[in-house]
Order: structure tokens, then C-alpha cells, then sequence
């Protein structure tokens, strides 16, 4: 077990509002992370922030992955770097195919030119470990897919890109009761001890097979506790509430 | 000097913004050459060329500008007509090419598609010379459920003018289509007017175009809607460079009687260059209450969440803003409909990319071609 | 009227031994009644300095050389010589209450308006209570520095300020009514706000309402400095009745950097009028100019609120509502110029036609070279009440800088049958669902307008439903 990603006192604004407050979060390799909070709190912004979207600004603090200061590099490098973030709500790119899409990140990711037939076979296979039809693969990426089939798109690069830190935000919202068991699996599949898990959820479904082993509680843009998996049934059965208090 | 004056907008406005029409200087006429365009064609069509006045009776039709249009009318130098029989299904291909022996093209294309019949054209415009010019002139007669679908894509090089007066009449449950990829030409004048007067007529417009250094485009579309259930969808997208210049005139027209009609038209442009201008006039006119009508207009910069996205999947920030582009216009590209036509636009699309990063023209630096994404 | 008339043909003959115009090109046969010696007159009358007669006289030339454009509305029965006479300084505006159209004595008594006040809307009566309410508020505004006073007024008191902003935002080279309203202007209002003064209350140009020549060729100017705020309201929901039928009044607004004015007009002038007002506005760095309009009344209106952002970060806000019916052909918009980095417009405009009404929208929205960084948003929605009607968008919009954000929609419709039914399911009766649906439609505008005016606006709308529901 090694340390992968590793964020210190981090502040972060967006459009001059500061939305995080100082929030540190170490993550190490074999690791199943999970940050639950009230709307608004900052979840979204943290993941944002570690893929260095430049709308996000950050204000102070650092952000070290595999011990490499990477606060100021850009998006692509670390993408490169092995950090992936699924979107709550991917953007459609019209004009290049899911599949040739795919197979270019790779490429770009991992240093190494994909050649078409064994890509597409892998491809196809996760495909279908995901119940998606092979067609997805030659439409245009999330062009006129349902909020579920782009969450399966999103896995999909996941699984294909072979990321370090895979970064899940809200994955399972939008997603019907067999979809969210399907993408479920398809994650704890992926989880092994040499990557580490990070997910934003509002429902316990998807941590049904994905143990988490750590649950933090983000409010008002600090991280106000950290427990094991018992707290989510905390959150479940008591609400934010008590966490609120502590916030301030 | 008289400048010309083309695309007068069917209703104006103020005069001090200077958009009620084109001015341009006026360009030095070539001798025409009779020349027959390259052509072939498919299914059951028949294509006739001839020469001279086609005897076109176009009703009030204006034309990009009167001159353009008389000397379309009278003066042609190549014409065509296409007739397809009643239920009867077939395509044309046609090429025309501008070189130093053939400047000028002044051109017919008639087009009388038959009660339920299905016709697609190909155009090609290609070729450059000094004092470039085409005077295109296209007459489209869709009888009674016909469908009409006509792909353009204009290559020309940079010294030309061209210009294209399009006139379509539809009958009952006809369908007329265009798609359109405008990529040449120093200045590209395109003016289609659309008469969608009986029952259940539809007209749709697919337009990409992208400019750089001191290109020009106008556009000016024109659909009165009189029948009723009738359905305009105009939508015309692209991205301008270094100087680059794009005019929008879009008029949607309901007119009294035209229940039940329905009319859309969308402008977008990418914005790639601080020299670059967008100047768009989509007009909604109106006097019937049963319809349905809307319009949006939008410029700008590529959307920065866009970029985000490709970018945490490893692109460059150029190579992601290559993609953008193109998927922009990819929409339009697609529905041409001929694969040979697609990779010309793309690749023409590509080298101009490329040309304008070598020039520092556009924000879009891109250093090389990404040959897997095709 | 019969004495006017000879008045009037006696000009003309005046102005033909002098032969002025021969060298120009005119529309108008009637011109011949306005001469440079009206001119003098009203200036002489007034007292003006030198430089304000020279200004109309100048004003004067470049009304006859102007030509009247040729996408604007048909004002071929508009009558100059009715104008003319009501131009002299010594014309009574006052009409008689038994001219005075029934249909307008009908409006004040609906909207429940008060015996003193309708004879003054009517411009037949003098003195209204009006007066006396007008003087309080100027106390309290003296404390705090603000300057409200008519602008004949401020002409002599404040000289150097006018002289230096008059008809700047608009010269009388603009177009053929401001020419001429830069020859015949007379009356109105100035505002003065100083530094950072905060004027609570909104002034009301509805105070002004008995000045001599009320109405018709008004000259509006304000001045917020910089970090000042105001709120300015023009006109009421009330019918004014004109004897003459011509508005050609003039606003020019001044905001300074950090300074915000909202100016509220609610234009319900007579069915016989003329509406040909310009107003124009220019503000300064993250200065705000807030538009809220309501444009109800006229034959024949051209208005077309301009903005120009001139300062980094300053913002237009418009929101407005054209209401035409029978007879009335209504040409209003907005246009807003961007001319430096970080400028902002919205635009909100809504528009009924019913009866046969005819609602242009014409719209432009520029975002010149300097406007790095500028955003500008127009919504535009127009309601059909019947198939008799017109509505026409005609927007343009012109961008000349890539680093911007420019979006504009438009949609035209009716009122939804849907909509209609959710509303009778609820118990409504269908001409209440649409009296609701329409002033939900107008929600925006009532919303920006002090209580009383908007009360008052909805009454006018549903006065105006009242006609039109099958």
C-alpha cells in the first residue's frame, strides 16, 4: 500500500466564491474513499479541483499525487498522470465516435499507440460487462444517450483507461435498480490494491458491493468526520444534522 | 466607387448598424466559357444539359440582387434540368470546376421532382481563378409528396466570388432538404428563398461554414409559411478565424392562414479570432396565432466545459479544441450524405486548421493531425 | 381652430418668400409651417442664451435634410400642422373636456382615476393637487443635494451642466425627429444626483404634468454620479390625451461609474398619437442602467431605449412589455452597444398583438472590439391573442470580439390550450385563465414598477382583454 493522492489544507473558489475551507484528504492505493454532505457542501468542487478544472480555482493548500506536487499542473497531465473523474453529467461531443474516443485517450494516457483490433475486442468485452449494446461504440460520444447510458460510458472509459484514482461523482443518480447493480460490480471489479476508489453518493446502493473504507462527511467545505461504513448508516437514519452543528 | 449590393433582408432596420444588405466592391467579370459540369447519376432520373436562357419564370423572386439574378436568368452559359417521374427514385452528381481557362461559371439547375418521388443532388463547386466567379442559379419544383434533398459542398479557392440564388416551391407533403458545407471562395453569397405555401410542406436547412483571413459569408434564407402544418428547421453553424466574416439573415415568416405551422432557426458560431465578426438577423415574422415559433442566436468562445472534459481524458488543450470544432460542424457534415463529399469537407476543414495555427490566425493551435479519429 | 388655421397659412406664406427650402428634399408639404422664425419665437419667449437658439435653428436645417427611413412605421397621417401650432410658446395646450374622445373619459373612469387628476391628463384643466405633493418631496430632496426641476429651469440655473450634455447622447443629427426636437423641444425634466447620494423615493415625471407645452417635446435629462442611485418613473397607466398628436420628446440619461438609475415608463398615450421618442443612455464603469417599460398606448410608436456600455463591467437590464390592439401599430425594442471589457446586457421583452394589432420587435445588440470578456443575453416572446394580429421579431446583432458570450432567443406563440385547460380544471373560467395566462406573461415588468404603477397596469391589461375575448 502506497500513497496516492494526498490533499493539504486545501481552499478552492469558484467565480471568487470560496466554496472549500481548508479540507485535507489523504487517499492510498487498495483504498474504497466515500464523501457524503449536504448539497452545496463542496463534493463536486473537491473532485473538480484534484482534475484541475480551471474554473476552480485554488485559493491555498496543495494537492500531491504519488508524492508529486500536481496543484498546478493541467488537466491533461494529470489525466496522464492516472487520475480519472466519471462527471455527473458528461458533456455530448459529437464527431468522434465513443469507440475511436476511447482508444485515443488510451493512447495519449498511456504512452502507447492502441492498435484497432485488440482495443475494440477489450472494448466490446467491457462493453458487454456493462450490458451495453456494441452500437454505442460507433455513436458519437453521449450524443443523445440517456443520463444512464452516459453514466455506463463514463465506467466504460474508467475500465478502459485503467486509471490509479478513479474519481465517481454521483454515479449512480439517474441510473434505474438493475443499471446501478451493473455499474456497482463493474467498479468493485476494477477496485484492486493498486488503485484507489473515490466516490460521491447520495444512496447506499452503489456501496453495496464497493466497501468503503473510509466515509467522510463534507460540510460547508470542510471534511467535519471520518468514520468507517457504520456512519453512512448514521447519515441514513439521522441525517446531516448532528454533522451540521459540528460544521460550525 | 458603386459598391454592389446583395441579400437585402426582406425586412430592414436600422440603417446605422449597416446590415440591411452586403456591400461589396464590384469584381471584374471573365468571359464565360460553356463548359457541361462533370456529372453521373443514379436510378430513375432524367438530365438534360442545354445552353442559353432556361426560360425560368420565377414569380417575384429577387435573387441574391437583381444584376446576379437577370444574368443568371439570361445570360447562362450551362444548364441543367433535372426531371424525375412520379414515384420514381434516383440521385445526380454534379461537379462544377473553376480554373484559369474556365473563370466564370453562370449556371442553371432545375429540378422537377414528381408527385411522391424521391431525388437527391450532389453539388460540387471546386477550382480557383483570378477573378474567380460563379453565378449559380437553382430552381427546384417539388410536386406533391415529393422529396427533395439537395448536398452541397463549395471548395473553391481564395480569389473567388460565389454566389447562388436558390428557389424551391413546394406542393402539398413535400419535403425539401439541403445540407451544405461552405469552406471557399473570398466571399460566399448564398440566398435561398423557400415557398412552403400548401399544406404540410417541410423545409430544412443544414449549413456549415468556416472562415479565416478576410472570408465572407452571407446566408440569407427566406420561408414564408402559408400552408397550414408546414415545418421550417434552418440551422446554420461554424467557426470563423483570423478576419473572417459570417452574416446570418434567417426569415422565418408565418403568414395569415398557416395553421398549425411551425418554424425554427438556429445560428451558432465559434468565435476563434479577435478579428473575427458574427453578424446574425434572424427574423420572426408573424401574423397567424395558431403556430409555433422560435429562433436563437448565439456567438462565442469554445465552451470551457467542453474542454475540460476532452482534456481529462488525456487530449492537449489543442487537440481537444480540434475536436470541438469539429464536432461542431460534424452534425452537418454527416448528413451530406456521400462519403467521398464528407472526406473532402473534413480534410479541407483540417488543412485550413492547420493553416491558420501556421499563421497564429486562431487560438486553435493544433501541430498535428490526429490520424485515428476518422 | 379656425383661427390656428389661418395662422397657419399665413406662415406658409412666410416661409416661401424666404425660400428656404429649396435645397433640400422634404416629405411633408406641411413643413412650410415650421420656420426658423417659430424657432425664435419659442426661444425668445423662453429667455434662452444665445448658444440654446443657435442649437435650434442649427437642429432646424438638419430636420429638413433628414430624411424619414424607409423601415420605419407609416406616419403619412401625422399632422404637421396641428404640430405647429401647438409649438408656439403662447398655445394653449388645454383643449376643451367636450372634445376630449369618450373612449378616454371612459379609461379614467374604469381605472377609477380622480376628478382633478383626469382633467389634467386631459390637458384641459390647470392646477392640480399635484402641485402641492411635488413641493414636499422637493424638500427632501434639497437636504440631500438632489436637483429636480423642470428643464426650463435648469436651462438658466444650471447652464454650464446642460450645455455640456445637451442632446450629446442624441444629436439632432441622429434622425429626422430628434432634428426636430432639437428645434421645437420645450419643457421636461432634469435630475441631478450627487456622489454617492441614495434617493430613496422614486421622482415621478408625473408632477411635471401642467408645464407649458406638457408632453409633447419634453427634454429628459438625468445625471447620477458617480456611486448614486435613483429611480426615475415617466408617464402613468392613465391615458394622456395630446390635442396634438405628435411625442417627440427627447431622454438623456448620464450614469457614472458606480452609479445606477432605473427608469420606469409607462406609456399609455391616446390611440391618435404619435410616438417617436428616443432615449438614449450611457454609463460608466460598473455603472447600471435598469429599463423597465411598458409600452400600452399611441397609433404609432418608435421607442428604442439604447444603452451604452462605456465603462469596464457596466450593465443594461431591460425588461419590457408592448401591448397592441386595435388600430395600434407599436415599433419598440432595445439596443444596447458594448464598447468596453466586461460590459453585460439582459434583455427581457415581451409582446401582445390583438384586434388586428401589429408588435415589431427591433432589436440590436452590438459587442464592438474593446468588449473583451462582454456578456449579452436577449429573450424575446411574443403572444398572439388572434389570427387578425401581428408580431414580427427583428433582431440584430453584431459581434466584433471573440472573447465574449453572446446568446438571443425568441419565440412566438399563443397562449396554450394546455395552459388553459389546467387552469379551468382548477375552476377558472376561460376568459379569467387568460386574463391570468396574459398577466403572467407580463409578470416580469409589473414585478420592476412600484405598487400603485403596477396595479395600475394590470388593470390596463384587463381592460384591454376585455375586448379582445371571443
Amino acid at each position: 500500500m502506497s500513497e496516492l493522492l494526498r490533499v493539504e489544507g486545501l481552499k478552492v473558489a469558484v467565480e471568487g466564491k470560496e466554496i472549500l475551507k481548508g479540507l485535507d484528504l489523504t487517499i492510498n492505493t487498495g483504498e474504497t474513499h466515500v464523501i457524503m454532505g449536504t448539497n452545496g457542501a463542496g463534493k463536486s468542487t473537491l473532485f473538480n479541483a484534484v482534475m484541475g478544472n480551471p474554473q476552480y480555482a485554488v485559493t491555498a493548500g496543495r494537492i500531491f499525487f504519488e508524492g508529486r506536487d500536481i496543484t498546478d499542473q493541467p488537466v491533461n497531465e494529470r489525466a496522464k498522470a492516472g487520475i480519472f473523474m466519471a462527471f455527473q453529467s458528461p458533456i455530448a461531443v459529437q464527431g468522434i465516435s465513443v469507440e475511436n474516443f476511447i482508444r485515443n485517450a488510451k493512447s495519449t494516457v498511456s504512452g502507447e499507440p492502441q492498435r484497432i483490433m485488440p482495443f475494440r475486442k477489450k472494448m466490446h468485452k467491457q462493453m458487454e460487462g456493462l450490458m451495453m449494446d456494441r452500437s454505442y461504440g460507433d455513436r458519437y460520444v453521449n450524443d443523445g444517450f440517456s443520463g444512464g447510458e452516459r453514466k455506463k460510458t463514463e465506467i466504460l472509459q474508467m475500465c478502459m483507461l485503467e486509471p490509479k484514482l478513479a474519481m465517481l461523482d454521483e454515479i449512480d443518480s439517474g441510473l434505474d435498480v438493475d443499471a446501478v447493480r451493473i455499474v456497482s460490480e463493474a467498479v468493485s471489479e476494477y477496485h484492486n490494491e493498486s488503485n484507489a476508489i473515490l466516490v460521491i453518493t447520495h444512496h447506499s446502493e452503489i456501496l453495496q458491493k464497493l466497501i468503503p473504507d473510509y466515509v467522510h462527511i463534507l460540510i460547508n467545505g470542510r471534511i467535519v468526520k471520518t468514520g468507517n461504513a457504520k456512519l453512512i448508516q448514521e447519515i441514513e437514519a439521522n441525517g446531516y444534522d448532528a454533522f451540521k452543528e459540528q460544521a460550525k | 466607387m458603386i459598391k454592389e449590393q446583395y441579400n437585402q433582408l426582406p425586412r430592414t432596420t436600422f440603417r446605422w448598424m449597416k446590415v440591411n444588405h452586403l456591400e461589396l466592391a464590384p469584381q471584374q467579370m471573365s468571359p464565360a466559357v460553356y463548359i457541361q459540369p462533370q456529372e453521373h447519376h443514379d436510378g430513375e432520373v432524367a438530365v438534360r444539359f442545354y445552353d442559353g436562357d432556361g426560360n425560368l419564370s420565377l414569380g417575384d423572386f429577387t435573387g441574391a440582387n437583381a444584376e446576379a439574378l437577370s444574368q443568371a436568368l439570361h445570360h447562362s452559359t450551362t444548364g441543367c434540368r433535372i426531371e424525375i417521374a412520379p414515384h420514381a427514385k434516383g440521385a445526380v452528381w454534379l461537379t462544377y470546376t473553376l480554373s484559369e481557362e474556365v473563370p466564370q461559371i453562370i449556371a442553371q439547375l432545375q429540378i422537377k421532382a414528381g408527385n411522391g418521388s424521391d431525388v437527391s443532388i450532389y453539388l460540387t463547386f471546386e477550382g480557383d481563378a483570378e477573378q474567380g466567379n460563379v453565378n449559380f442559379l437553382n430552381y427546384i419544383e417539388a410536386e406533391k409528396g415529393a422529396k427533395v434533398k439537395i448536398s452541397k459542398i463549395q471548395l473553391h479557392g481564395e480569389h473567388v466570388r460565389h454566389i447562388e440564388h436558390r428557389y424551391a416551391k413546394t406542393e402539398k407533403q413535400s419535403f425539401v432538404e439541403y445540407v451544405s458545407a461552405e469552406i471557399g471562395s473570398r466571399e460566399t453569397i448564398v440566398y435561398y428563398k423557400t415557398d412552403l405555401l400548401k399544406e404540410s410542406g417541410k423545409f430544412h436547412s443544414n449549413t456549415m461554414y468556416m472562415g479565416n483571413d478576410t472570408q465572407i459569408f452571407d446566408f440569407s434564407y427566406w420561408v414564408p409559411q402559408q400552408g397550414e402544418q408546414t415545418e421550417t428547421d434552418i440551422l446554420t453553424t461554424g467557426s470563423l478565424m483570423g478576419s473572417a466574416k459570417k452574416y446570418f439573415r434567417g426569415t422565418i415568416d408565418f403568414l395569415r392562414g398557416g395553421k398549425k405551422a411551425v418554424g425554427s432557426e438556429s445560428d451558432v458560431c465559434l468565435l476563434l479570432s479577435p478579428g473575427a465578426h458574427s453578424i446574425s438577423i434572424p427574423l420572426l415574422l408573424c401574423k397567424e396565432d395558431d403556430v409555433v415559433g422560435n429562433h436563437a442566436s448565439s456567438a462565442g468562445q469554445i465552451d470551457q466545459d467542453k474542454l475540460f472534459y476532452l482534456m481529462s481524458r488525456g487530449f492537449s488543450e489543442n487537440g481537444a479544441q480540434l475536436i470541438i470544432v469539429e464536432s461542431n460542424i460534424r452534425p452537418v457534415i454527416d448528413k451530406l450524405g456521400d462519403s467521398a463529399m464528407e472526406n473532402k469537407v473534413l480534410q479541407a476543414v483540417r488543412e485550413k486548421m492547420q493553416y491558420c495555427h501556421k499563421k497564429g490566425d486562431c487560438h486553435v493551435k493544433c501541430s498535428k493531425r490526429f490520424p485515428h479519429i476518422d | 381652430m379656425a383661427d390656428a388655421k389661418s395662422k397657419i397659412d399665413a406662415l406658409s406664406n412666410f416661409g416661401n418668400v424666404y425660400n428656404f427650402k429649396k435645397d433640400f428634399t422634404y416629405s411633408y408639404k406641411t413643413e412650410a409651417g415650421l420656420t426658423p422664425e417659430i424657432v425664435k419665437e419659442i426661444s425668445d419667449k423662453k429667455h434662452e442664451p444665445e448658444w440654446m437658439l443657435r442649437f435650434r435653428l442649427k437642429s432646424l436645417e438638419t430636420f429638413y435634410k433628414l430624411d424619414y427611413p424607409d423601415w420605419a412605421p407609416d406616419i403619412s397621417e401625422l399632422d404637421m400642422d396641428n404640430i405647429v401650432t401647438y409649438v408656439r410658446p403662447n398655445a394653449q395646450m388645454k383643449a376643451n373636456w367636450n372634445e376630449v374622445p369618450d373612449d378616454i373619459k371612459d379609461t379614467f373612469d374604469r381605472l377609477g382615476i380622480p376628478e382633478a387628476e383626469k382633467t389634467s391628463l386631459a390637458g384641459v384643466g390647470a392646477q392640480y393637487d399635484s402641485e402641492v405633493v411635488y413641493h414636499s418631496i422637493q424638500e427632501d430632496l434639497v437636504k440631500q443635494g438632489v436637483i429636480y426641476t423642470d428643464f426650463d429651469t435648469a436651462l438658466s440655473k444650471y447652464e454650464d451642466i446642460v450645455k455640456a450634455h445637451f442632446m450629446k447622447l442624441v444629436p439632432p443629427t441622429d434622425h429626422k425627429f430628434a432634428a426636430l426636437h432639437g428645434a421645437v423641444w420645450s419643457g421636461g425634466s432634469y435630475v441631478f444626483v450627487p456622489k454617492g447620494v441614495q434617493v430613496s423615493i422614486p421622482l415621478q415625471s408625473y408632477f411635471r404634468l401642467n408645464a407649458p407645452g406638457a408632453g409633447q417635446f419634453e427634454h429628459t435629462m438625468i445625471i447620477v454620479e458617480e456611486g448614486a442611485k435613483v429611480h426615475f418613473i415617466e408617464g402613468c397607466s392613465a391615458p394622456k390625451y395630446n390635442v396634438a398628436n405628435l411625442h417627440a420628446g427627447c431622454v438623456e440619461l448620464f450614469i457614472g461609474d458606480n452609479a445606477e438609475l432605473t427608469y420606469s415608463t409607462i406609456e399609455n398615450w391616446s390611440k391618435n398619437m404619435y410616438n417617436l421618442n428616443t432615449k438614449r443612455a450611457i454609463v460608466g464603469k460598473n455603472g447600471r442602467i435598469n429599463w423597465v417599460t411598458g409600452s400600452f398606448g399611441s397609433h404609432t410608436s418608435c421607442l428604442y431605449p439604447m444603452s451604452i456600455l462605456q465603462g469596464e463591467g457596466a450593465h443594461c437590464e431591460f425588461t419590457g412589455v408592448t401591448f397592441a390592439g386595435e388600430g395600434q401599430y407599436l415599433d419598440t425594442g432595445s439596443k444596447v452597444v458594448h464598447n468596453a471589457p466586461y460590459t453585460t446586457s439582459n434583455i427581457n421583452s415581451k409582446s401582445i398583438s390583438k384586434s388586428g394589432g401589429v408588435c415589431i420587435y427591433r432589436g440590436c445588440v452590438v459587442v464592438n472590439e474593446k468588449a473583451e470578456g462582454a456578456k449579452a443575453n436577449v429573450s424575446c416572446e411574443s403572444l398572439m391573442l388572434d389570427e387578425i394580429s401581428q408580431s414580427d421579431t427583428i433582431p440584430a446583432i453584431i459581434v466584433k470580439n471573440d472573447n465574449i458570450d453572446l446568446g438571443h432567443e425568441a419565440k412566438i406563440g399563443r397562449i396554450s390550450d394546455e395552459a388553459i385547460f389546467y387552469l379551468m380544471s382548477r375552476g377558472l373560467s376561460e376568459e379569467e385563465a387568460r386574463a391570468m395566462l396574459v398577466r403572467g406573461f407580463v409578470e416580469p415588468v409589473s414585478k420592476a414598477l412600484p405598487l400603485e404603477y403596477a396595479v395600475e397596469m394590470n388593470n390596463l391589461i384587463n381592460l384591454e382583454l376585455k375586448g379582445s375575448l371571443k
